[in-house]
């Protein structure tokens, strides 16, 4: 009894020194550590690393995370657990390289606490689990009183989180902002007010325009300045964004004011479109360009087509519930596309373009052209049909799939021009001046710089909706995030245009997704041999369709019994071609999926039997020979 | 070296291959990681990279390195030999050490020939080798955890299957200590610290970095150390035992 007590208690003391070494391995030596992922995704960049260099005043990182709220919930909540703690160790790699001046406080928010009042002030966003109310989200403090919050933090925007924490510290303290103006045609930056204010104006019938999430994004980093569409002159800003110049009061006023912009040194980011989806200034006319300014610059947009290519083309689901269609007009272009030596896309992974232009890239001597995102070599042109859109209507997919014909060579549809331009008023302007009333008009001609005074940039998308929140997010349980890297190159173009390369490089981290790319590449294959015939048989269903409405209506009461005959025959005829060609139809898309399923079974088999089969083979060897061995042993012994 | 622990563990593995309980495992175990995986939705997903894998791998460990593990020392005392081994010039420690050192080869092997799954990745995609391998290597030192655990409950009794119970019980304690649910009904009596240190003592919390490709000092500490403390539970054990 005695000698088992005295193990009882050898046992339970081994155990207890392992549970406290543990413990204190696991505060002691939590930055000891390899990140051998190839993108170094669990490491810092070199990015993060400058920005916390440059805090020079005390920050506090305050982490809400509702732990014990957490242990209480559903067990899908356990992968914000696993989140928290790769949160949380990220956080104190920030605090470990700051050298004192980055703090970290990690608060578990309990109802009705101090704690939980403050996340609530910070912005945290709150979501109710039974009595208690669940909260992940991080608030940046500075010494001066500069607060900045994320929210709420999912797994799902992993590969950001280093991006948005890096850029709250840089933001709350960098004490002078860059300077963005802003040229568009719609009403991106929206007016700002209280929900409350919002909602009452909305209850009288007056909906003041919200901003556009980008607009959002941008008051968060730079000081954003609303150049008017009439303005003469620009100047005080360190950078100029275009997007969709139309509704101008004088295009030509607007034009020369952005040329002498651009020739006294400004760096400007134009976003045009052939046709944007999101156009809230014209419905029927929905395109924009600046070809009066950038054919002179070296690229040019061509009007009425739109770039597509069935590589990058997406897949929309029609109706909930519905398989989806191809949508060649929505392009989601992979790192093929883009131009990997430009640390402006080099790391993104996916931009998204709906009904993108095509720009014809022609840089005069002295300007050097850079291709920034392009489509493949198959990529082409189509042509924007009005009919397509009567009624603003956006046509199906199939309308575009059945007039797509492959090209032979890439359509850019972002480039980066340098260099020191001409300008394209080398005349100068005329000015008409209304000096009280019409008749007193007088024409007077102001001459501009003819030739930019320093070497500059200007980087042009022919995209508008790429920028918009219908196309740049998607929503999710927890609200909007982004759907591709959209705006992700554009914060990237403008830090690397007003020079904050910090940012940009903690923003390029990499990404987790590696796709099997083999099965990609045959169904990309697949869809584009049955295209044609896809297109055509769908193009037969169509007719059939279309004869087939036609013949019954043109049954009346007086030609129904003479016609009845032969129009049943005729329609059974057409409903019988119909039903083959949809047969058809399903036997191509079977076909695609059949080659991707059989691959997929024969790896299974592989998988499930080769290894087993193996230890199978050598078993029976093993057997094998011991029965031989035993057999000749018995043998020797008789 | 330490008392007979090579010539022990030499034995263990050569006992291995000539069992069929072994082949069994082994087959049992790599039919159930390859369907666990594809029933996981591994083609469904179309990520080149092996996280399902490892996803369903400590459930598997559960019952395999248990059944790996029960007939350590339960058939040694069930049988009698373990006083014939200790008669032997063999101190308990190199036997503990031998016999986990035997199983844990056997348990690596068994992952070896989960190839196949490595092999279809790269086929079909451009995965992070790099970071399949620090997986494999943390599934590895899992393992080691699960059966020093398993050496312990099969100390503790002649019946394998009593051992072999015991030894699940326990590994899933272990394994599932960071799951909301039993924190929670432990945060009912115990402070949050302590809910806090019994999450950290979590088998699959401390595997959850290595498979994302990063080696933490601290879940390399906390294997060792574990394996070591449960190995030295043992020897308590067992050396009570010789001197009875």
């Amino acid at each position: 009894m005695r000698d088992s007590f005295k193990r009882f208690l050898a046992i339970s003391f081994v155990l207890i020194i392992a549970v406290c070494a543990i413990t204190i391995a696991d505060t002691v030596g939590r930055t000891l550590r390899a990140d051998l992922t190839h993108e170094k995704l669990y490491t810092l960049s070199e990015g993060t690393k400058d920005i916390i260099r440059a805090v020079n005043q005390p920050v506090t990182l305050k982490l809400y995370y509702a732990r014990t709220a957490a242990l209480k919930g559903p067990e899908f909540l356990r992968k914000y657990n696993n989140y928290y703690l790769y949160v949380r160790d990220l956080l104190r790699e920030y605090e470990r390289l700051s050298g004192g001046l980055i703090r970290l406080d990690v608060i578990d928010p309990r109802p009705d606490t101090d704690e939980e009042m403050d996340a609530v002030r910070y912005g945290l966003q709150r979501y109710a689990i039974g009595e208690e109310s669940f909260f992940f989200g991080l608030a940046v403090v500075t010494e001066f009183g500069q607060e900045r919050a994320l929210p709420f933090l999912t797994p799902n925007r992993q590969e950001l989180i280093e991006y948005e924490v890096s850029s709250a510290i840089y933001s709350s303290t960098t004490r002078t902002k860059k300077r963005v103006g802003i040229l568009s045609g719609p009403d991106i930056l929206g007016v700002q007010m209280s929900d409350y204010l919002r909602k009452m104006l909305e209850m009288q019938g007056k909906v003041p325009p919200e901003p556009w999430r980008l607009a959002n994004q941008l008051r968060s980093l730079y000081e954003i300045v609303a150049i008017p569409k009439d303005a003469e002159t620009i100047e005080g800003i360190d950078i100029l964004l275009v997007i969709h110049p139309k509704a101008l009061p004088d295009p030509e006023k607007t034009f020369f004011a952005i040329d002498q912009y651009v020739m006294n040194g400004g760096k400007l980011i134009a976003f045009v479109d052939p046709y944007c989806v999101v156009d809230t200034v014209n419905s029927i006319d929905r395109s924009s360009d600046m070809n009066r300014l950038l054919a002179v610059w070296g690229c040019e947009m061509k009007s009425n087509a739109f770039a597509a290519d069935r590589r990058y083309a997406l897949t929309i689901e029609k109706k909930q519930g519905e398989s989806g269609e191809v949508f060649l007009p929505l392009m989601g272009i992979g790192p093929e596309g883009m131009n990997t030596e430009d640390i402006i896309t080099a790391k993104a992974r996916e931009v998204r373009f709906l009904f993108a232009g095509g720009l014809k890239v022609a840089p005069p001597q002295g300007v050097k052209a850079e291709t920034l995102i392009a489509t493949s070599e198959k990529g082409n042109y189509l042509e924007l049909n009005p009919t397509d859109f009567g009624m603003g209507q956006i046509p199906d997919g199939e309308v575009f799939l059945k007039r797509f014909i492959e090209g032979s060579e890439p359509i850019v549809l972002a480039c980066k021009l340098t260099g020191r331009f001409a300008s394209a008023f080398p005349e100068g302007l005329k000015f008409k001046e209304n000096k009280g009333n019409t008749k007193n008009s007088s024409e007077e001609i102001r001459k501009g710089l003819t030739e930019a005074r320093e070497e500059t940039t200007v980087i042009v998308f022919s995209d508008v909706d790429m920028v918009n929140d219908f196309v740049a997010f998607q929503e999710s349980l927890f609200g909007l995030y982004p759907s591709a890297d959209n705006i992700s190159i554009l914060m990237n173009a403008i830090e690397n245009l007003t020079g904050s390369r910090a940012l940009m490089n903690a923003r390029s981290k990499g990404k987790f997704s590696r796709p099997f790319t083999v099965l990609d590449a045959i169904e990309k294959e697949a869809e584009e041999k049955t295209a044609r015939q896809v297109a055509a048989v769908e193009g037969e269903i169509a007719r059939y369709e279309v004869e087939l409405n036609k013949m019954q209506g043109s049954v009346t009461e007086e030609n129904a019994v003479v016609l009845q005959r032969e129009v049943l025959s005729k329609k059974r005829e057409l409903e019988g071609n119909l039903l083959a060609a949809k047969r058809q139809l399903r036997d191509l898309n079977r076909e695609k999926r059949l080659k991707i399923e059989s691959i997929v079974m024969k790896l299974k088999l592989i998988n499930m039997t080769v290894a087993p089969s193996i230890i199978l083979f050598l078993a029976g060897l093993i057997y094998i020979s011991r029965f031989r061995k035993r057999r000749r042993f018995r043998r020797m012994a008789s | 070296m330490i008392g007979g622990f090579s010539a022990i563990a030499k034995r263990e593995l050569k006992c291995y291959f000539s069992t069929p309980l072994a082949y069994v495992i082994l087959f049992v175990f790599l039919v159930f990681a390859s369907f666990l995986s594809f029933k996981g939705q591994f083609f469904e997903i179309r990520q080149a990279d092996l996280r399902i894998f490892f996803d369903y791998l400590p459930i598997l460990f559960i019952f395999l390195v248990p059944a790996i593990g029960m007939r350590l020392w339960a058939e040694e005392r069930k049988t009698g030999t373990i006083e014939l081994l200790f008669s032997l010039p063999v101190t308990v420690r190199g036997a503990v050490l031998g016999k986990f050192a035997a199983a844990w080869l056997f348990i690596g092997l068994a992952l070896v020939f989960t190839f196949p799954l490595i092999v279809t990745v790269n086929y079909l995609g451009d995965p992070d080798n790099y970071v399949i391998a620090a997986g494999y290597a943390g599934a590895f030192l899992l393992a080691g955890c699960y059966l020093a655990v398993s050496i312990f409950a099969s100390s503790l009794t002649r019946n394998q299957v009593i051992g072999f119970i015991v030894s699940v019980l326990l590994c899933s304690i272990f394994a599932f200590a960071d799951y909301p649910s039993i924190l929670n009904v432990l945060s009912t009596f115990l402070p949050l610290r302590a809910v806090e240190i019994v999450q950290n003592m979590s088998f699959i919390e401390h595997f959850e970095s290595m498979r994302r490709g990063v080696i933490e000092f601290s879940d390399l500490a906390y294997d060792f150390i574990l394996i070591a403390g449960w190995l030295a539970a043992t020897t308590v054990v067992l050396d009570g035992r010789r001197e009875a």
